[in-house]
């Protein structure tokens, strides 16, 4: 095949997927979705989609939690759900390995710490909150927990790459993807801090566990902290998830990459701050 | 699952935890280096344990003592006590209330006076530091300065500023030999009425500190049990968590070590006149500098693995 008729084929592969998948276009996901976006992952929800031969092979290949990807910025909590249904996010972070589905167990708030996304055993473990955090993500910090395993291995491993100031620098967005929403944060500090539970340090139902978790990031003194500027006041009524690992040959530290939202696709995040 | 997006050959390079990257070098902490915190506070007897609370003694001097194998160096650093950094305060059943910024010095008067107050002083200077490990510590009262003096047959200094109000000897510019008292006087003295006292004292404890090292090299080379008797004679007067085998043992490998002008440090910062007391903030680019400089160690170019990718 020569390169024309290679970019013809490439061309019409591209247009039969994206028109019968229903994302409604090939997205970079350096930039943030759109309403359009949401709509269009709204309708591939609400519509059956077509059967088509190419549609199928791809539909194959890219659904269930173990093809889901959001890089084609589209997510189908319908399937992920019948897999789990403790399956309420996925989570994206361009630039990193980072394409998973969040869970929430009412079993135990640790229980995928050592379950995998199916709840089957599994020491990789899968990306969690506790149960003091609502799914809704309408928490002022919601803190996700994944598993860094040795060396480079583990969902969270490449968190990690937020203490390199470039990649820090170059890399400010992460999405989650919730059913019916897709939230943008940008992710403003990335540091060590001790190993202690963030939940259980800090009351973020009121004001002043707010502040004292916002007052103690400021405060950090740790050598390769990466801060963004611009994010110098962070404030309660910000909405934050905080993502969170361990070494296990550092296992008194945590390393942690604070995000704070930019968009709400869907404008359904909102709280009320208990002063 | 489906991978995200291919990285760029730039972003691939496998970063390591703990490496720091500061004007475009990477740098790791040198795990050879050991650090010790010595700690001279304001107690005129022995070390004997008080009640919880304030009464632990405050750390009027404070010292990092590097001991670098690689080079062979020691290198001190000197800490202005009056630093504005975060302090835990305990009540008077040792219950911890809250972190709060304050002289840096007052850490120390919490907790027992021994081992507890000690603690808390190296958590309080480890975090200044920007969680350096510090590998031990040795608080000695400001009584045993008289012994550690003599131990190694008095120093000798150039008065820096004018002391006759406590020895009529102490004239700004002479040359005296301290023995005994003298010692105490030169590195305790402070006029808490002149404006910035704490750091002219600071100043004329890192002169003191600098000849005594060289004394006490001198001292080891010629014969090792010196701190074997310095060790035992102030034992009541110091708690640490050194034992007299590890501080023989390190006196014996660093009396070869350099230790010159250049080897002694202080953070640059400002003092200004709080509410009730002098606050001295440190400048945190020139402290930040300091520690990569003095703590770590840069990566070599062949050190930083690349994925393919």
């Amino acid at each position: 095949m020569n390169h024309k008729k290679y970019l013809m084929f490439l061309s019409v592969f591209i247009f039969i997927t994206v028109g019968t998948v229903g994302c409604g276009r090939t997205q970079n996901m350096q930039s943030q979705p759109d309403a359009q976006s949401l709509q269009d992952m709204q309708n591939s929800q609400d519509t059956p989609k077509e059967s088509d031969a190419s549609t199928e092979e791809i539909s194959s290949e890219s659904t269930g939690i173990a093809y889901e990807t959001a890089e084609d910025a589209h997510i189908d909590f319908a399937v992920l759900k019948e897999e789990n249904p403790d399956i309420f996010a996925w989570i994206y972070i361009p630039g990193t390995e980072i394409d998973n589905p969040v869970l929430q167990s009412e079993e135990a708030d640790d229980f995928y710490e050592d379950h995998n996304a199916y709840g089957e055993t599994d020491d990789s473990g899968a990306i969690y909150i506790e149960l003091a955090n609502l799914t809704s993500m309408c928490d002022f910090n919601t803190v996700l927990h994944g598993r860094s395993g040795a060396g480079q291995e583990g969902l969270f491993a490449d968190l990690y790459r937020f203490a390199d100031p470039d990649f820090f620098k170059e890399h400010e967005q992460i999405y989650l993807y919730l059913d019916g929403n897709v939230l943008t944060y940008e992710v403003f500090a990335a540091y060590e801090r001790e190993n202690t539970s963030l939940i259980r340090t800090y009351d973020f139902t009121y004001l002043s566990g707010c502040e004292q978790f916002l007052k103690d990031l400021y405060a950090t003194r740790d050598m390769s902290m990466n801060l963004r500027e611009g994010w110098e006041d962070v404030t309660p009524y910000h909405f934050l998830i905080t993502l969170t690992t361990q070494k296990e040959e550092n296992a008194g530290k945590q390393f942690v990459v604070v995000a704070a939202l930019i968009q709400d696709a869907a404008g359904t995040i909102d709280r009320v701050v208990i002063e | 699952m489906i991978g995200a997006e291919p990285l760029s050959e730039e972003e691939a390079h496998t970063w390591q935890e703990g490496w720091v990257k500061y004007h475009d070098t990477i740098y790791e902490y040198n795990e050879d280096i050991m650090t010790f915190l010595v700690m001279g506070i304001d107690k005129d007897s022995d070390a004997v344990k008080a009640a919880e609370g304030t009464d632990g003694g405050q750390a009027d001097a404070l010292f990092l003592v590097v001991i670098n194998p690689q080079d062979k160096s020691i290198k001190i650093i000197g800490i202005n006590r009056n630093t504005m950094t975060d302090i835990d305060l305990y009540d008077e059943e040792g219950a911890y209330i809250t972190t709060t910024k304050a002289q840096i010095a007052v850490q120390h008067g919490f907790g027992d006076g021994m081992e507890e107050s000690c603690e808390y002083q190296r958590k309080a200077v480890a975090n200044l530091f920007y969680g350096l490990p510090i590998h031990g510590y040795a608080a000695v009262n400001m009584s045993a300065i008289s012994a550690i003096n003599d131990a190694v047959g008095g120093i000798k200094v150039t008065v820096l500023e004018d002391m006759t109000a406590v020895d009529s000897d102490f004239v700004e510019g002479s040359q005296v030999h301290l023995i005994g008292e003298d010692a105490f006087w030169y590195i305790k003295y402070r006029d808490i009425d002149t404006f910035g006292s704490a750091d002219m004292r600071l100043e004329r404890q890192e002169q003191y500190l600098n000849g005594f090292i060289k004394a006490a090299k001198r001292a080891v080379k010629k014969d090792i049990s010196v701190v074997l008797n310095l060790y035992r004679a102030i034992s009541q007067q110091m708690v640490t968590d050194i034992s007299l085998d590890e501080a023989v043992y390190l006196a014996s490998i660093v009396s070869d070590y350099r230790f010159d002008e250049d080897c002694f440090h202080t953070l640059n910062g400002e003092t200004v006149m709080g509410e009730q007391f002098e606050e001295f903030y440190p400048n945190e680019d020139a402290l930040y500098e300091l520690i990569i400089n003095t703590f770590y160690k840069e990566i070599n170019e062949d050190e930083i693995s690349y994925n393919e990718s």
